[in-house]
């Protein structure tokens, strides 16, 4: 070998270690946090990150175990994620999920992890092809009153929108009772709003569930009986502010009253189909803050028709801010892959103002 | 081809045309096709067919004048059975009928039926008054939510519904709600109505209270009388009682007067229909409507 093509090849084998150190490949971007459970360090547990709301099939991320402090890291590619920990018969669902890595820095995700029980199946009197689906709701041990419990079919939505049954809140017992379940396999989660409102985003002091058992198979002819313990949502986080700008489309923009005023604490609301009052959206934006700035993220490219508003599920009530966006006439926003517009800004006033 | 049969040819080939879509000839109408946008103030007089919708905008207003007649040609491109063509109006409209004169929104089909239509759907609109207008084979003569509206002397006919209205603190007053599915259909949704002085008779039902009523409507001095199934029927969950006392319900015979509402006298969970005290005559209201 010539002296020319060591130093050639010593340059070259520098430089791609170089590259290895310090240019982080597209997405290496690091999760941490802490396991706890009863208030003590969890040791030894493990993060998983899993591509679908239901945490079906294989993960796409695994934690290192979690140190005597109960810490872990995960090194995980740009992406929309939902996370759960475990530790033996200890475990818990992300409440932050999904959780979106999208090149910010390194996020802190705690668990607070609680024991769980298998579900338990009993006969029913009279055979049939409806189960009965019952059990008990407990925060920090105790029977937790003003729970629903909400019964989905599949994970394409995250659990968000109307579910399949839905269940009248827990008594001060905590129990449940849903009877006439149809034969099926169910995602169950449960909610207690503060707000007594039964959509909407979940807010700091809720309280929450994803039953570890999802899903739980019902039987014709049997009852099935679970355990469901609660957690407290430590914070208020905007869910549907956080996307990946440059990779999923969106836009953003202001949101003003009739005078010009930024009004903040509004969603803005998109909808694929045109008939918008009548459906779930199909996206909705972060709250908009003190100057009225909202942005939205949504599931794909496409026409989605838009409007903002100040509640949540049902329809607008007297003297409650709303309006649809104006730059054109069917209130129409259309966006290619990846595209993300800022401008798009949308007046409100009051519903039934004078 | 002859040269007089290249000329007919395009005539015969429209004519046909016409007779398929089952739509008369108009002849001197202006036709608004599909997609037509109100941004300015527009007037509307004498004939004129929608094909389609006309949106009238946030920023728009549509004042039509006395005598004008408004054709729906009878299409459905989305196949749910009722036809495409409405007027939606999210900006001001003014309907300038007179008793004599009023302004006709039906369909233009030889053979009318209902839902050849869909509505005059008046939806966060800045507001919307009526007049001395017929509103026929529709799915809805008139939708109105979100919106301030007053409609005096209309006529709503043949249609599923005759008059629907949620979230909207309308007035309908002197008004002649016959020959629908129901006549009046209602959610209140925190926002009462003045319902005064209106013939509700020969629909299925008179009045349809679905949900969320909570007694805010005042119901007074109207003929409720003559709807086959039921002059007044409460929706499964409206829990609320409805308060329409002082209207005419066909009988002096407080049993006749029960029999003829479907509430919470039939369905416990239901709230009821206070309709005591009743009128023991007939009102003289509007009987010049039936004669049209």
């Amino acid at each position: 070998m010539s002296p020319d093509k060591d130093v050639f090849r010593r340059t070259f084998f520098l430089c791609w270690l170089l590259i290895c150190l310090f240019a982080s490949p597209a997405g290496a971007l690091a999760v941490e946090g802490r396991l706890l459970s009863d208030g003590a360090p969890v040791s030894g547990g493990i993060v998983s990150a899993y591509s679908n709301a239901g945490l079906q099939g294989a993960p796409v991320g695994v934690s290192v175990p979690s140190d005597t402090d109960g810490r872990y890291t995960m090194d995980l590619p740009r992406g929309r994620y939902f996370l759960s920990a475990e530790w033996g018969n200890l475990w818990s669902y992300c409440g932050r999920n999904p959780v979106v890595v999208a090149g910010q820095p390194k996020q802190w995700i705690g668990f607070e992890l609680l024991q769980w029980e298998r579900p338990v199946y009993g006969k029913l009197p009279e055979e049939g092809l409806d189960g009965l689906l019952k059990g008990v709701v407990t925060w920090k041990g105790k029977p937790a009153g003003g729970v629903s419990i909400s019964l989905y079919l599949d994970d394409e939505d995250n659990f968000r929108g109307m579910p399949f049954i839905r269940s009248v809140p827990t008594g001060p017992d905590g129990t449940f009772a849903i009877d006439l379940v149809p034969e099926s396999r169910y995602y169950l989660v449960a909610r207690r709003r503060a707000s007594g409102r039964t959509a909407g985003p979940m807010a700091r002091g809720d309280l929450f569930a994803y039953y570890r058992y999802n899903p739980v198979e019902v039987r014709g002819g049997e009852s099935v009986a679970i355990h469901i313990p609660l957690t407290e949502k430590k914070r208020d986080r905007d869910i549907h502010a956080i996307g990946i700008e440059g990779h999923e489309p969106g836009f953003s923009g202001l949101i003003t009253d009739i005078t010009g005023h930024p009004v903040p604490g509004l969603h803005v609301f998109a909808y694929l189909d045109p008939g918008m009052e009548h459906h779930r959206p199909d996206a909705i934006s972060s709250l908009t803050d003190r100057d009225g700035r909202y942005k939205i993220f949504l599931p794909r490219s496409g026409i989605y028709y838009v409007g903002a508003r100040a509640g949540f599920g049902d329809s607008p009530k007297p003297g409650e801010y709303f309006g649809f966006y104006e730059g054109t006439a069917d209130h129409s926003v259309t966006l290619d892959a990846g595209e993300f517009v800022d401008g798009l800004n949308i007046s409100v006033r009051k519903v039934l103002a004078p | 081809m002859p040269g007089t049969m290249r000329l007919l040819f395009p005539l015969l080939s429209m004519a046909l045309a016409v007779v398929e879509c089952g739509v008369p000839p108009v002849f001197g109408a202006v036709l608004l096709p599909a997609g037509k946008i109100i941004e300015d103030t527009v007037r509307w007089s004498g004939d004129v067919v929608v094909d389609g919708v006309v949106l009238v905008r946030d920023s728009g207003r549509l004042e039509i004048d006395p005598g004008t007649t408004i054709r729906f040609i009878r299409r459905d491109d989305d196949g749910d059975g009722i036809g495409d063509g409405e007027i939606r109006v999210e900006g001001v409209i003014r309907v300038n009928g007179t008793v004599k004169r009023p302004v006709i929104f039906t369909s233009a089909s030889r053979n009318p039926a209902p839902a050849d239509w869909k509505y005059l759907m008046i939806s966060h609109a800045h507001s919307a008054e009526v007049s001395n207008a017929i509103f026929e084979y529709a799915f809805s003569g008139v939708q109105i939510h979100y919106t301030r509206g007053t409609f005096r002397g209309i006529v709503s006919r043949h249609n599923i519904d005759g008059f629907r209205f949620s979230t909207a603190p309308v007035v309908l007053e002197n008004s002649y709600l016959v020959s629908n599915d129901n006549g009046i259909r209602f959610e209140e949704r925190g926002a009462g109505a003045k319902i005064v002085g209106n013939v509700i008779s020969g629909n299925r039902v008179g009045v349809f209270a679905v949900i969320k009523c909570r007694g805010l409507t005042e119901f007074r001095n109207n003929v409720l009388e003559g709807n086959s199934g039921y002059n007044v029927k409460l929706g499964e969950m409206q829990t609320g009682d409805i308060p329409m006392s002082g209207n005419w319900w066909g009988s002096v015979n407080r049993s006749d007067i029960v029999s003829s509402i479907f509430d919470g006298r039939v369905e416990p969970a239901m709230g009821k229909v206070v309709f005591e005290p009743y009128l023991r005559k007939k009102p003289s209201v509007l009987e010049r409507w039936s004669e049209r």
